[in-house]
């Protein structure tokens, strides 16, 4: 046994009610554990707890024995890496080395380990150009390579594509035939989940006794439906809003994108599927002119409105906002304002105006920030600080802010990331109420199941190329 | 190893080959800033300096890790206005009264007196701006920690040390990230004007971001084991020698020789006066 809780309680600093109550669990070497609950139900505190990152932050009572080592990877896809380095290589080793490893062992096992996950080619390269999902897999080796006797992971597949997710599996089940222990937790049921030898339900602080269906605890089910077909909503057949042409995108010698060719059209959702590091933020980067300057662009972006066609490729990235609303993959980057609502109150410019019309226009604002809010059904947390909310309701304060402006193209970086059923369904009302108005979305996921049930047209990308 | 691995293997040992192995340990390089820093402010001449800046831009030349353009725009940005205000403040309102003046027009009045304050003031300050930069711009937070750490500095404070260089760069990307929502969101950040009205909400982001990061940095760290273990090896492969032991001892002494003989009249090197007005 690594670690064994009994009847632990916590409750943070400031809070009134306990966010995990009488909690008794034992984490056992050699195996793989899920324990699966909504938003809010406590299941990253319970991986704190287990790491030991919770004396400072506020009353524990109960028992917690660890006899051994845990590593913790946290759920936050943005502060997964340390910081302290700059490429993979050095990142991967960089657990090692703290723990005293011979640098020529910590090489070893970082390599051996990178090699294990696929990602070998990736040793000298830059962290800040990884892919969201190739950022997971290098902090997920960083925390592996000096073999804890327990790892502890927070929605570890949240950016990995569905054959990353079953390579991680493997990685993981290798590792508990060594004699690790594996708790994975998280909002989603996945390919990580499905190996697990017990899944353990979480809701409100309290592990669920009794066996519960993934759904009656509020479990997002992200694995893919081999039975499910595409949407079934009738495909429209209106003029596309968007038309994108030869789309191509070179960085250097490479060729990240290869003359893409697709059209968006009132009242869809079109889903862009592919490999980590594929190419799918660039694509959506690419559309908005936001790529720098390393990267050459060249195709035609064609957007219409009310029969007046606009090429925005011709256009800086500010002009295309107004046809183009960006969520991006990290949430977080997209945020700087203290309140929700003054996030979405300052999101885009005011619209010209006399000075003697300030007052109007600012009301006018204030109003649509209101409804805006209602729609994302983020009334409730109009005036909290946006980074106290989790990374889901994040993603939905910048939807909201890209629905601030007059854009008919919601472009959305990884909408599905950490959210579970409620999370998923209120992701969906966002984007049918969009849809609804006349607008189309073209939404990047590694959610196949996501994309099959609910996305109108699929692209693949497949090195750089589209496959409908 | 199947065939497979083995030849990604290779694509990645020849990848690594391009990495300068060749390159100073990280606290003989600390050694040679602090010591450069001692002579440009220890020695009243602005030839140390321009010494100094010399040999930092034709290092910057060379270096594979620092390019030119970055450390170039870092310099200029920081010390092209700590010129023109020196100039303003020091060259041409000198308050002394003996002074000669080379030109006069109104209250303003250059001076050699002024302009050899003016001048020294900035050549020093370009020289630490131009070396930190240097230093700063090509090593990242495991590097400088591993250097203070192998100069005998605490664990603890070498961390802080490492920490704050890291804020750095990601200020800056962060900085980055922020124009470009504003940038999707419609507003014309490439206009100085705009940028400026939304500096106050910039700001804000950054330093809550900042807050966070440093936060989160930490809990990622020691969940990878820093205060795990005082006797951690090195966090990255440096070269490093008896030559360069030699030469993180013998560069502090000679240092300090040298400004002991400026000092005492023994080396007369000619002050920035002398330089301008020939004074």
């Amino acid at each position: 046994m690594t670690v064994a809780i009994t009847d632990a309680w916590f409750t943070y600093r400031g809070e009134d009610t306990a966010a995990l109550s009488g909690i008794t669990f034992d984490a056992v070497s050699g195996t793989m554990t899920a324990v699966l609950g909504p938003l809010g139900s406590g299941t990253s505190t319970l991986c704190r707890l287990l790491a030991g990152q919770l004396v400072s932050r506020g009353a524990l009572t109960g028992t917690i024995d660890r006899n051994g080592t845990v590593a913790l990877l946290g759920d936050d896809p943005e502060a997964q890496l340390s910081g302290m380095t700059s490429h993979v290589g050095d990142e991967s080793q960089l657990a090692c080395r703290l723990h005293g490893h011979d640098p020529a062992d910590a090489h070893r096992r970082a390599r051996n380990l990178l090699e294990l996950l696929g990602i070998e080619d990736l040793w000298n390269r830059r962290l800040d150009t990884l892919s969201g999902g190739q950022r997971q897999l290098v902090a997920v080796a960083r925390i592996l390579a000096p073999g804890p006797d327990l790892l502890v992971l927070d929605q570890p597949a949240q950016s990995l594509d569905p054959q990353m997710r079953v390579r991680l599996a493997t990685v993981l089940q290798e590792f508990c035939d060594r004699g690790g222990g594996v708790l994975i937790t998280g909002h989603q049921t996945d390919e990580l989940t499905r190996i697990c030898e017990e899944v353990r339900f979480l809701d409100a602080g309290r592990l669920q006794t009794a066996t519960p269906t993934v759904r009656s605890v509020g479990i997002w089910d992200s694995r893919p439906n081999d039975d499910a077909t595409l949407s079934t909503v009738p495909r429209s057949q209106a003029d596309p809003l968007l038309t994108v042409r030869d789309l191509t995108v070179d960085r250097g010698s490479s060729r990240i994108l290869d003359g893409l060719d697709f059209d968006l059209r009132p009242g869809e959702l079109t889903s862009v599927t592919g490999a980590n590091g594929a190419g799918k933020s660039t694509l959506l980067r690419a559309l908005l002119g936001l790529l720098d300057r390393s990267a050459s662009v060249t195709g035609s972006i064609t957007v219409s409105r009310l029969g007046e066609m606009t090429r925005l490729d011709t256009l800086p990235a500010h002009a295309r906002s107004a046809h183009l609303g960006w969520v991006g993959q990290d949430a977080g980057l997209q945020l700087s304002a203290a309140t929700v609502v003054r996030e979405l109150l300052h999101a885009a410019p005011l619209p010209p105006h006399r000075r003697r019309d300030r007052k109007r226009v600012r009301s006018h604002r204030l109003s649509d920030a209101d409804s805006v809010l209602a729609e994302a059904d983020l009334t409730g947390v109009a005036d909290d600080h946006p980074f106290d909310l989790d990374v889901a309701r994040r993603k939905d304060i910048v939807i909201a802010s890209a629905l601030m402006t007059e854009a008919t193209v919601l472009l959305l970086d990884e909408p599905t990331i950490g959210r579970d059923l409620a999370a998923m369904n209120q992701l969906n009302a966002i984007i049918d109420s969009f849809l609804n108005r006349g607008g189309a979305v073209l939404a990047t996921t590694h959610d196949e199941r996501w994309a099959n049930e609910f996305a109108h047209r699929r692209l693949r990308l497949i090195e750089g190329r589209a496959r409908s | 190893m199947s065939p497979a691995s083995s030849d990604t293997h290779t694509a990645v040992d020849a990848a690594e080959a391009h990495r300068p192995k060749r390159r100073l340990h990280p606290a003989t390089e600390l050694t040679i800033l602090a010591c450069s820093l001692l002579l440009v402010f220890g020695i009243p001449s602005p030839i140390v300096p321009v010494i100094i800046l010399t040999g930092t831009v034709v290092t910057v030349t060379v270096s594979p890790v620092v390019r030119l353009r970055a450390w170039a725009m870092t310099v200029g940005l920081l010390c092209l206005p700590t010129l023109v205000v020196l100039i303003v403040v020091q060259g041409l309102f000198y308050p002394g009264t003996d002074v000669h003046v080379l030109r006069q027009a109104g209250p303003a009045r250059l001076s050699v007196e002024g302009l050899s304050i003016a001048v020294q003031i900035w050549l020093r300050v370009s020289a630490l701006i131009g070396l930190c930069a240097l230093f700063g711009l090509g090593a990242d937070s495991a590097r400088l920690f591993d250097g203070l750490r192998r100069l005998r500095l605490p664990s603890a404070v070498a961390y802080m040390c490492a920490s704050a260089i890291g804020l750095i760069p990601m200020i800056g990307a962060r900085t980055r990230h922020i124009i470009e929502a504003r940038q999707a969101r419609g507003w014309a950040t490439d206009c100085w004007r705009v940028r400026i009205r939304l500096l106050p909400g910039i700001v804000t982001g950054l330093v809550t971001a900042i807050l966070l990061t440093v936060d989160q940095r930490h809990d990622v760290l020691e969940s990878s084991g820093l205060n795990a273990n005082a006797t951690a090896t090195a966090l990255q492969d440096h070269t490093d020698g008896t030559g360069q032991s030699l030469l993180r001892i013998l560069t502090p002494l000679v240092t300090i020789g040298l400004i002991v003989a400026s000092v005492t009249g023994v080396l007369p090197l000619p002050g920035a006066a002398q330089l301008i007005g020939g004074a």
